[in-house]
């Protein structure tokens, strides 16, 4: 290539980098740079190395926080791709009504993450909640049970919310990469006798192993940053149940003003999640 | 998927999984409509009733009236037309570039770029805000439109990246040969095969700025300003929430983005054109 031909590229790639740069980039430079240093209501006091990081460490929230988000990832993450590929092969046709069904399947994605949480609370309420409601007119319990403020059942509750909400965007991506698999080898396939689960084994998910371990990272990045959901339904409660990194960030920021803890959780919070994530890397190198 | 046709019966277990999944989708959505049409008693009644004993459109109009919703639909619609906009053009361009062009430290750009995901926005919010405040531009829709373009943009290029990688790169380069220059090749050639992942960019971005809260509420706080998220929890009180009203006005905020959607499945076909190049 000729020098001229290459710094055309350039071109192509700048002004997208320019405002990463400027809007998120530095910013977070910003906090990681507060994360070593002693805040005191928005001003800087001093240096304070791995203080903040120590005082995140040490609290049993932390570590709360952590078995959470395990839990939580894991089982989002699990029957997100289940509904999401489900969703994307029964509804891989081009006809009017799966266009429908696409777009009514898509509707717990597209609420507003505040509204879904406030119609889940609703939904889930222990005296005026459908749930309830529908539970008892079946005869399955006698008793109202508060969902929310089990310990228990509101970490499943929580789960169940974020697999409504996400799912939808997983069979999203599924149905494009499932329409750039190439026929060819469905063709391939066919003549060599293979049934709908050898051709879905060895043709379809192959081929869209890039697919979906983008939407596996992304479902980790989401769940590791949920928070608009669990402030909604539980605020992190009831005591630390539901606790999360989110609502941990949010309310030491926030409520706490106190940068240095909340900068050095979200550092932490980073470090934690390019672990699953360098492993899906690893997964995913799409064998030639 | 399936060339050959399918017959009636093993199209049952789709079916059966289709149901499932609609029931699971879609049941909340019902009682969100359900509590739209009861009259405000009706709605907090204990036990909640199914379908509303005495149906009334009150709670629309009302709702719609007393927050002034045309504006805050407007608002909305304006910023997350241009984030989608913007975020489409800068990511594929990127992507075409990551994809096509030797970039000196692109490995890590990308990296960095994917890093960055894992960050929490809330993190950023008040630098950003600052910043904003010093350039002025506090409750103005470009501080929304950068912010949400930025949180878009990372993910979209790496989508945009990959659906470029799976063209073969002998299309372009017969492109050339024919004469056009990059901009052409890449307009012309390239970008349209990538409609799949073109489509996926706009309704990821489109909704991710539709949807957001925390940093339209800090930085459009001014009523006038307000998006429909921000606006939508205004009808909850200390006391006392207006459930139904709140729950049909929030029926109406989904309505364009359902509209959209069915309206780009027209355009969702998409698949290398294998008989173009053949290696």
């Amino acid at each position: 290539m000729q020098k001229s031909y290459r710094t055309i590229g350039y071109f192509f790639v700048v002004p997208a980098l320019i405002i990463v740069a400027i809007v998120t980039f530095f910013p977070y430079l910003y906090a990681i740079f507060i994360s070593f240093h002693e805040m005191k209501y928005g001003t800087l006091i001093g240096f304070s190395g791995l203080d903040n990081y120590v005082r995140v460490l040490k609290t049993d929230t932390f570590q709360k926080v952590v078995v959470n988000q395990t839990i939580i990832i894991v089982f989002s993450a699990l029957f997100q791709f289940l509904l999401g590929i489900s969703g994307a092969l029964a509804l891989n046709r081009r006809s009017k009504t799966a266009y429908a069904l696409r777009s009514a399947l898509l509707v717990p994605w597209v609420i507003p993450g505040v509204v879904c949480g406030l119609l889940w609370k609703w939904i889930l309420d222990g005296n005026a909640g459908v749930v309830n409601l529908v539970l008892s007119s079946a005869g399955i319990i006698d008793k109202n049970i508060a969902f929310l403020s089990d310990s228990r059942l509101a970490l499943v509750c929580i789960i169940i919310v974020n697999i409504w909400r996400v799912f939808p965007f997983m069979m999203v991506m599924y149905l494009a990469g499932l329409q750039s698999v190439p026929s060819d080898q469905y063709e391939a396939a066919l003549v060599d006798g293979a049934n709908f689960w050898h051709r879905l084994i060895w043709v379809t998910f192959p081929n869209m192993k890039p697919v979906i371990a983008l939407t596996m990272i992304l479902s980790t990045i989401w769940n590791f940053k949920l928070f608009d959901i669990v402030w909604t339904l539980t605020r992190g409660g009831p005591s630390q149940a539901t606790e999360v990194f989110g609502t941990l960030i949010y309310k030491s920021s926030v409520q706490d003003v106190d940068f240095g803890f909340s900068s050095a959780t979200a550092v932490l919070m980073a470090l934690i999640m390019a672990i699953p994530i360098a492993v899906y890397q690893k997964l995913s190198v799409k064998k030639a | 998927m399936d060339i050959q046709k399918k017959s009636w019966v093993s199209r049952i277990p789709s079916i059966l999984i289709l149901f499932v999944l609609l029931v699971f989708a879609v049941a909340p959505l019902l009682w969100m409509i359900s509590t739209s049409f009861k009259t405000t008693q009706e709605a907090s009644a204990i036990p909640p009733t199914f379908i509303p004993h005495s149906p009334t459109l009150e709670p629309y109009i009302e709702g719609w009236k007393t927050k002034n919703f045309t504006v805050h639909f407007y608002n909305t619609a304006v910023v997350s037309v241009i984030t989608t906009a913007l975020c489409v053009f800068l990511s594929s361009m990127a992507g075409y570039g990551f994809s096509r062009f030797k970039i000196k430290g692109a490995s890590l750009i990308l990296t960095l770029l994917f890093v960055m995901q894992m960050f929490p926005t809330s993190v950023v919010l008040i630098p950003y805000y600052m910043l904003m405040k010093f350039f002025g531009l506090i409750n103005t829709y470009a501080s929304l439109v950068f912010a949400y373009t930025s949180f878009s943009l990372p993910l979209c290029i790496w989508m945009m990246k990959s659906f470029f990688d799976t063209i073969p790169k002998e299309l372009d380069e017969s492109a050339r040969i024919d004469g056009c220059n990059p901009l052409q090749t890449f307009i012309r050639i390239t970008l349209p095969l990538t409609r799949p992942g073109l489509i996926s960019t706009v309704i990821f971005t489109f909704l991710n700025a539709w949807k957001e809260y925390l940093f339209a509420l800090t930085l459009c706080n001014k009523k006038e300003m307000w998006v429909i998220s921000v606006a939508l929890t205004s009808f909850i009180g200390e006391h006392f929430t207006s459930w139904n009203m709140l729950m049909a006005v929030s029926l109406l905020s989904l309505l364009p983005i359902v509209i959209i959607f069915l309206f780009l499945q027209e355009y969702m076909v998409g698949g290398l054109v294998s008989g173009a190049v053949k290696g």
